[in-house]
C-alpha cells in the first residue's frame, strides 16, 4: 500500500512561508491499495486538493474520521466526491454514547456552520459507527478501529494488506496517568493496534518541555510517540499532527536531534506530500 | 486557565467514555463536568451550560425525597463525599429542567488522592424504576487477540482509581478479575500485584461474603455479579474474611461497566470499609 499525507498540521490550518516544508494543511492521509481502492484518513483541510486528485478516477472512496474535532472534519465540505452522484462515499467514525454518527457529523454539516445538509450531499452516502463494528475489510484492506486517550470518542486505526500494517493514531495521549510506557503494555491504550506495525503515524504535537503543561489535551511529545513506537515494536514512526505554531525550522531540529540519539525506531519526516511505501508497491 | 489536577482530567475523560451517567464536582461543589449519559436525565447538555457555580446548577437541577422536600444537606451524596470523605449511596428524586422527574440511586464518592489531596466528588446515578438496558458484548476482532490490550475505558479507569483512596474493583466482561486497586489491598488483605488471573467464582469461593448474620450469601445475590449478569447497579452490606484472614465487614456498590456503543466490558465495584 501506498500512504501519501496530504494534511499533517494540528489543531488549525497554518499556511505560510514557515510552514511550507511540513504543511499548513490540517490531518488528511491517503491510503492507497494495490489495486488502487483508496482510504482516506481524516477530512482536515488536506482533503480538498485529495479530493480533486482522484474524483476523476474513483467510484468508491471510504473516508475513516478518527473523532469529530474540526481540524479532522474541516475539508468534508470541500471534498469534489461528495458532490458527484455516481461516487459512493463511505464515511466511518465514532459516534458518542447519546448520539450517532450522523447526528454528530449532521452538528457542523448544516446551517449556519456550512451551507449544505450533509443529507442533501448528492453522493451516495453510507454511515458507519466504528466503534460497534471493531473490524472490517475495504477492498484489499482489513482494517481495525479501537478508541483511544484523546478527549471526546477518538479511534485509531490499524491498516493491513497482505501482511503489511499500517496504523494511524494523529491525536493520542498514550502517557496519560501512567507512570512509564513500560509498566504493562495491556494497559497502553492504543499499544495493542499499534503492536509490530510496519509502519506508525503518530501524534508528536507538543515539545517535552511544552507537554507538561498540557496534560489531558490529547496530545503526546516526539519523546513520547518514540517511546510508545519502541513499546509497540513499530519499524517505522512518521511524526504528524504538528503545533500550528511550530515552524518548519523548529521541527526539522527536533527531528535532527531524535535521529542523532538513535531513538530505535527509525523516524520519518511527515512533511505534507510524503509518501510511504508499506509492504508492496503500488503502479 | 489553569491545568486540572490529573485526577480529575483522567475522571472526566472517563466519564465520558462510560455509558453510566456521571457528574463530578470540586471540593467546593462548583460542577466540573457531567457526561452525555447524563444529559437526559438532567435535562441539560455539558456543552451548553460548561462548568457552574454550586449555586448555579443546585438551583436547575433539583434533587428531593419522594415527598417533595429537599434531601438535608448532610444526606447529600456529594457533600457526603466532599466534607466527610465518605461514599453514600441512596435514592434521590431529580428534577430535570426539562420538567421530567426521575427516580435515581445515586452513589457518590469522594476524589481524594493517595497523595492527600480533596479534589472533589464524583456521583453515578442510575434510573432506579427502569428495566436495564441489555448492553452488547465487546468487539474484539479474533485476529487481533494476540496484541490486543484492554480497552481505553478499562485503562483510564484504572490508572484514576489507582490514584485514588477509594477501594475499587474491576472486573472484565468474562468475568475475570482485572485489578483493584492499592485502597483495596487492606480490605482484601493481598496486593493485587503478584495475584494471577483470577475468575469472579474463584474469588467468590475464597472470600465467602456473608450477610451480618452470617448467613452465605449466594452467588447471584451479590453485587459483582448482579452488575455483571443482570446489567444494572447494586448495592449491600456483607462481611467477608480476606486473604490475610481477617474478617471485615463492608458496604458496596457495583455497577455495570459500560462503554462507548453500549458495549460490555465488565463491572465496577467501590467498597469502604463500615467498622472504618
Amino acid at each position: 500500500m501506498k500512504v501519501t499525507l496530504w494534511g499533517t498540521r494540528g489543531s488549525m490550518a497554518s499556511p505560510g512561508p514557515e510552514t511550507n516544508r511540513y504543511g499548513g494543511n490540517t490531518s488528511c492521509v491517503e491510503v492507497r491499495g494495490v489495486d488502487r481502492t483508496v482510504l482516506v484518513l481524516d477530512a482536515g483541510t488536506g482533503i480538498r486538493r485529495l479530493g480533486d486528485a482522484i474524483v476523476e478516477e474513483i467510484r468508491r472512496v471510504d473516508v475513516l474520521l478518527t473523532h469529530l474535532h474540526m481540524d479532522h472534519i474541516q475539508g468534508l465540505g470541500f471534498f469534489e466526491p461528495f458532490f458527484r452522484p455516481d461516487i459512493e462515499v463511505h464515511l466511518w467514525g465514532p459516534s458518542s454514547t447519546g448520539l450517532q454518527l450522523q447526528e454528530r457529523l449532521s452538528r457542523y454539516m448544516s446551517p449556519p456552520l456550512f451551507p449544505v445538509r450533509l443529507r442533501d450531499l448528492p453522493c451516495q452516502l453510507t454511515l458507519h459507527d466504528v466503534v460497534s463494528i471493531g473490524s472490517f475489510e475495504i477492498g484489499p484492506f482489513d482494517v481495525e478501529a479501537e478508541l483511544v486517550c484523546h478527549p471526546g470518542p477518538t479511534v485509531g486505526y490499524r491498516i493491513e494488506e497482505d501482511g503489511a500494517s499500517f496504523v494511524y493514531l494523529p491525536d493520542h495521549e498514550p502517557i496519560l496517568g501512567a507512570e512509564d510506557f513500560f509498566g504493562d503494555p495491556e494497559y497502553i491504550p492504543g499499544l495493542g493496534l499499534a503492536r509490530d506495525a510496519d509502519l506508525l503515524i503518530h501524534d508528536t504535537m507538543f515539545t517535552a518541555e511544552e507537554y507538561p503543561s498540557h496534560v489531558g489535551w490529547g496530545h503526546s511529545s516526539l519523546d513520547q510517540a518514540l517511546a510508545f513506537a519502541r513499546a509497540a515494536g513499530v519499524r517505522q514512526l512518521v511524526n504528524f499532527h504538528h503545533d500550528p505554531g511550530h515552524t518548519d525550522t523548529e521541527l526539522e531540529r527536533r527531528v535532527e536531534h531524535a535521529i542523532a540519539s538513535d531513538p530505535g525506531v527509525e523516524l520519518l519526516r511527515g512533511l505534507e506530500g510524503a509518501s510511504f511505501t508499506v509492504g508492496a508497491a503500488v503502479a | 486557565m489553569a491545568p486540572r489536577p490529573l485526577e480529575i482530567i483522567l475522571a472526566r475523560q472517563l466519564a465520558s467514555y462510560l455509558a453510566v451517567p456521571i457528574l463530578i464536582v470540586d471540593p467546593e461543589l462548583n460542577l466540573l463536568f457531567f457526561n452525555e449519559s447524563a444529559e437526559p436525565l438532567l435535562g441539560l447538555r455539558f456543552d451548553e451550560t460548561g462548568e457552574m457555580k454550586g449555586t448555579e446548577w443546585n438551583d436547575l437541577i433539583r434533587r428531593t425525597e419522594a415527598n417533595g422536600d429537599p434531601i438535608a444537606r448532610e444526606h447529600q451524596a456529594l457533600v457526603r463525599a466532599v466534607e466527610h470523605n465518605e461514599p453514600t449511596q441512596r435514592r434521590s428524586w431529580l428534577h430535570a429542567l426539562d420538567g421530567t422527574t426521575h427516580v435515581v440511586d445515586v452513589l457518590g464518592f469522594p476524589l481524594e488522592t493517595t497523595a492527600g489531596g480533596m479534589l472533589g466528588a464524583a456521583v453515578a446515578f442510575w434510573e432506579a424504576e427502569k428495566p436495564a438496558a441489555v448492553p452488547v458484548p465487546a468487539e474484539v476482532p479474533a485476529k487481533h487477540l494476540f496484541h490486543s490490550g484492554h480497552p481505553v475505558e478499562v485503562i483510564l479507569l484504572r490508572r484514576l482509581f489507582d490514584r485514588l483512596t477509594m477501594p475499587t474493583f474491576a472486573i472484565g466482561a468474562d468475568g475475570q478479575l482485572l485489578f483493584y486497586n492499592p485502597a483495596a489491598a487492606p480490605l482484601i488483605g493481598r496486593n493485587f500485584e503478584g495475584l494471577g488471573a483470577v475468575e469472579i467464582r474463584e474469588w467468590y469461593a475464597v472470600l465467602q461474603p456473608k450477610d451480618a448474620d452470617g448467613t452465605p450469601i449466594a452467588r447471584e445475590h451479590h453485587p459483582m455479579y448482579v452488575a455483571l449478569n443482570e446489567f444494572r447497579p447494586d448495592f449491600r452490606q456483607f462481611q467477608f474474611e480476606g486473604l490475610d484472614g481477617v474478617s471485615r465487614t463492608v458496604a458496596g456498590v457495583a455497577f455495570p461497566l459500560v462503554g462507548q456503543c453500549q458495549r460490555m466490558l465488565g463491572a465496577v465495584g467501590i467498597f469502604w470499609d463500615e467498622i472504618a
